[in-house]
């Protein structure tokens, strides 16, 4: 009897192991199983046939033709900033809303305009008229690099926030590496180039939206915008390059710690 | 009748022995063909503990199983391939990309006029 109740129990606990050997390798098994929008329709080239007509004849008609495909080529223009500036995800709440207010007032400049021009019957007035397209509203030379101007200053201010977590993530690993007796003199040389790099491009940069967003026609007119605006590309450029440099520092110092 | 209990007793002994030892090798050895678990010493050692401590049931290997396949050893193993620098920086050269195209005045009214 005694006999029989060892040998049952061993055959129990031998059908028990298999069972969870089954289960082992039925559950590991388990998991296993388990930009840009184009700018072609809104080029010089578009009102090439229009402009030509003006050349070989130019009549009430024809110079408002010329007027309207202008004005429209620029509606155009303005519809794809708007949808860049919609669509940036670096742009401020506020730069984002003055674009968009000196998109909306220059579209609704242009629509009044072009009314005026569809109504115009005096060739010397609708000459006068078809001017205005470029001077009054300067939607390439102004606008359109407004625009990307302060999209690009912006981009810099949000580069400048996305080197704050690197910063404390080297820092962390260069005391780390000094807590462990580590050498880290050249990881923090590049940690603090890093650092230097990222406040001068943000220093760069962070007066240009206003300055730039204060900018009108008249002033493009007058001659002061232009330079205004090529300084601030000037300076973005420089903010451009500081970035990269403080790319290249960061991967440096996590380098060095290896 | 003492020498048959003796050996009866050393039969089961043995048995028992070798059941638990092959449950763990069967453990680790799926897990490493087929899943994350027990490529870290935390899942390992639960693996070996569950083993030894009792021949537990069917269920509870299993709802065990899950348990260790899934949150720190995962973590663990991606950390070990990737530095979430790697990524940080990529987000930062993505948007150096962008301050290029505005720069260089982008696609919009590159050919405009005034």
């Amino acid at each position: 009897m005694k006999t029989r109740l060892i040998a049952l129990f061993g055959g129990v606990a031998l059908a028990g192991s298999l069972l969870f050997v089954s289960a082992g390798i039925a559950t590991a098994a388990g998991p296993a199983a388990g930009g840009l929008p184009g700018a072609g329709p809104a080029g010089k080239d578009v009102c090439a046939t229009q402009a030509a007509a003006v050349k070989a004849g130019a009549t009430v008609d024809t110079l408002r033709a010329f007027g309207d495909c202008e004005i429209n080529r620029r509606f155009t223009t303005l519809t794809a900033l708007g949808s860049r500036v919609t669509g940036s995800r670096v742009l401020t709440t506020s730069d984002a809303a003055a674009l968009q207010g000196e998109i909306a007032s220059t579209t609704s400049g242009l629509t009044s305009l072009k009314a005026t021009i569809d109504a115009e019957t005096n060739m010397a007035a609708l000459k006068a008229e078809i001017v205005k397209i470029a001077t009054d509203y300067r939607v390439y030379l102004l606008v359109v690099r407004q625009v990307n101007l302060v999209s690009g200053a912006d981009g810099v201010a949000a580069a400048q926030a996305r080197f704050a977590p690197i910063n404390t993530t080297l820092s962390a690993r260069i005391a780390a590496a000094k807590a462990a007796g580590k050498h880290t003199t050249a990881a923090q040389t590049d940690l603090d180039a890093m650092n230097a790099s990222v406040a001068a491009a943000a220093g760069l940069a962070g007066p240009l939206p206003a300055t730039l967003l204060a900018l009108t026609p008249a002033q493009y007119d007058a001659g002061s915008a232009g330079p205004v605006m090529d300084n601030a590309r000037t300076a973005l450029v420089q903010a451009r390059d500081d970035l990269k440099s403080a790319i290249a520092s960061a991967k440096a110092c996590r380098d060095a710690l290896k | 009748m003492d020498f048959q209990l003796r050996s009866m007793a050393r039969i089961v002994a043995v048995t028992l022995l070798v059941a638990v030892v092959a449950a763990g090798c069967a453990r680790s050895a799926g897990a490493g063909a087929g899943s994350p678990a027990g490529s870290t010493p935390t899942a390992q050692s639960s693996q070996a503990g569950a083993a030894a401590s009792t021949i537990a049931p069917a269920s509870t290997a299993t709802t065990a199983g899950p348990t260790l396949a899934g949150g720190p050893t995962t973590a663990a193993g991606s950390t070990a391939t990737t530095d979430p620098l790697d990524g940080q920086l990529s987000n930062i050269e993505n948007l150096l990309n962008g301050i290029d195209s505005s720069i260089s005045g982008g696609a919009i009214g590159a050919s405009g006029g005034e």
